[in-house]
């Protein structure tokens, strides 16, 4: 005969599905709660406080560190039209030359793989490889860029790539598209060979072109890979930092930066740490903004599949 | 249609000839472009110390690999690989076993919380570690973990559980029901179901999501550069990064041997295991 105390416990666990699937998931709740959920938290509350970081007294703000970011910090606003643009072409342009690439490779290319290959290298080399490179590549007058404009007879065309606070961000975004198309290319071609081969040959016989084929019958058979590669994309420009810090540190007069460089900053370098943490809540935000728009997607897809 | 046909072939063949070579040239070049500034690497760093002040282009006039040795000294570069080989490994190992655990859990069993526990993790694939830092830095200092291995594994793990935990549940899924329901009938626990029937089945997805986190943390140089201040705890990317910035040397064939040397191992393994990479990428963004 059971015990009482044990047996109420028996149906309270039952009722409430307090399993060993609990103890499943427990290490890695753990390991989450301690360096995810805690810190995301501690971000709302350090927010409202002023703080170096090192010493032992706090004091309390309020909505201070909120009220200066959005009405007098430059470089924040700098950072979010730099961050929008970072998105606007990280999601265009590899749409346009990833997708066309990946067209070009469906067909049967005796090379095929070996163009794969070289356009991924550039997805899984390191960014500190990538970043010291292209500042080469960029140095003005002597980088390579600037010396093959002048062999082509285009000095006129020349610039300080990461000096000039009117084009610096964009000389950023280039390597990122750079880094970035390989995994469009990759992906895309992936989805275009789940597209069965009796689909073109009908349109073929109805007089469709490469080109037809490709904006008529490709793309639009696509378009749940164009969608998550789109969000993808999103949210690595809100996460964007590596290149930043490598090829310009946000400069100059932080014409270059972003947010996630600007949480950096201003917590180890200027010791704000409150106000770091202020930061750190809307680049949060607007990241999680993105994810529920992710998610919602996923969810549609995922019920129109099944 | 079929009696026309050959009559045609010689033309038609002549201009799918044509076509092609077109289609190559266009792809060749395009690739040759992508590839230029990892060309441009290699290049100048088997290029003589110094000649790069005069010679920045494609070709190295002169060869000489002697650097190579002398940079793997200089910047002890033993050190600095065994710190990320640490580092790295212990977060694949710990990433792919909890991870595998919990995904177990959230595909095949029920639980309290389990869908709101599931999305939980999920929002983690969205936070910028960037806005982590703060509190990560003083949780570090709080528990003594500044230059110690364990102060960037840790973070690492936690932010490398969501996609793990992703992809194996959709992979656990997929797997048929009845190879649980004859164990489970037997008698067998659900940890011997998970350990000696899911895992073994999921070689495939494992690799994946391990050379996913490995990768990641390999190439990561954010934490490193917060939380591993001292010389001997540094990673090959912090110390890339500092050798690279030092005024000591600037000679840009030692700096770029140096590139060459952490690029290798990350060549090797996209070469050997590209099938994984593309269906890691592929994971979530292809309709089966």
């Amino acid at each position: 005969m059971p015990h009482p105390i044990s047996s109420t416990w028996r149906r309270f666990a039952r009722r409430h599905k307090l399993n060993s699937g609990l103890l499943f998931v427990l290490p890695a709740l753990a390991a989450y709660l301690l360096y995810v959920a805690w810190p995301t938290v501690s971000i709302f509350e350090m927010s409202l406080y002023d703080w170096d970081g090192v010493s032992a007294t706090q004091s309390f703000v309020g909505l201070q560190n909120y009220v200066e970011l959005f009405t007098q910090d430059r470089a924040f606003r700098l950072s979010i039209r730099n961050n929008v643009l970072w998105a606007i072409f990280a999601t265009t342009v590899p749409l346009v030359f990833g997708f066309l690439l990946a067209y070009t490779l469906n067909q049967r290319l005796r090379f095929r793989n070996l163009y794969r290959t070289a356009l991924f290298l550039p997805v899984v080399v390191s960014s500190v490889v990538v970043g010291f490179t292209w500042a080469f590549i960029y140095n003005p007058q002597a980088g390579l860029l600037s010396t093959t404009l002048a062999a082509l007879g285009l000095r006129a065309l020349d610039r300080a790539w990461l000096g000039d606070p009117g084009i610096a961000i964009y000389s950023v975004i280039v390597v990122a598209l750079w880094q970035s198309l390989g995994a469009w290319v990759v992906i895309y071609l992936a989805a275009l060979q789940s597209v069965p081969d009796e689909i073109y040959d009908s349109a073929a016989i109805d007089g469709a072109g490469f080109w037809q084929k490709m904006i008529f019958i490709a793309f639009p058979l696509t378009r749940f890979t164009t969608a998550v590669l789109i969000i993808l994309s999103l949210i690595s420009a809100v996460k964007t930092f590596d290149l930043v810090y490598l090829l310009t540190r946000g400069g100059p007069y932080h014409a270059s930066e972003v947010m996630a460089l600007g949480v950096y900053q201003q917590a180890f370098k200027l010791n704000h740490h409150g106000y770091a943490s202020a930061l750190s809540v809307v680049l949060l935000l607007i990241g999680t903004a993105v994810t529920i728009v992710q998610l919602r997607l996923y969810a549609h897809a995922e019920e129109s599949h099944e | 249609m079929e009696a026309r046909a050959p009559l045609h072939t010689g033309r038609w063949q002549a201009a799918r000839l044509l076509q092609s070579i077109a289609v190559n040239g266009v792809l060749s070049a395009v690739c040759l472009l992508v590839l230029m500034p990892i060309l441009l690497m290699v290049s100048t760093s088997i290029k003589a110390p110094g000649e790069t002040q005069a010679n920045r282009g494609l070709i190295p006039r002169q060869i000489e690999l002697g650097k190579f040795g002398e940079v793997w000294q200089m910047v002890n570069v033993p050190q600095l690989a065994l710190n990320s080989i640490i580092i790295t490994a212990a977060t694949v190992i710990l990433v792919l076993l909890l991870g595998s655990m919990a995904a177990y859990a959230f595909a095949r069993m029920d639980f309290f919380a389990r869908t709101p526990l599931y999305f939980a993790f999920l929002i983690g694939l969205m936070i910028p570690t960037a806005a982590l830092i703060v509190p990560l830095h003083q949780l570090n200092v709080r528990f003594g973990l500044m230059n110690t291995h364990a102060g960037v594994i840790g973070p690492y793990v936690a932010l490398g559980l969501p996609f793990c935990i992703l992809l194996l549940r959709s992979y656990f899924r997929s797997l048929p029901r009845e190879l649980e329901e004859a164990a489970l009938i037997d008698g067998a626990s659900r940890f011997t179901i998970y350990w000696s029937i899911f895992l073994p089945l999921s070689k495939p997805a494992l690799t994946t999501v391990g050379i996913f986190e490995a990768l990641a943390s390999w190439n990561d140089f954010l934490l490193p550069l917060l939380f591993l201040t001292q010389n001997e705890m540094r990673t090959l990317p912090l110390g890339t990064i500092l050798f690279t910035t030092s005024v000591v040397l600037t000679r840009y064939e030692h700096q770029f041997a140096l590139l060459v040397m952490m690029t290798i191992p990350v060549i090797v393994v996209l070469l050997f295991l590209q099938r994984h990479f593309v269906s890691g990428l592929t994971a979530g963004a292809v309709k089966s």
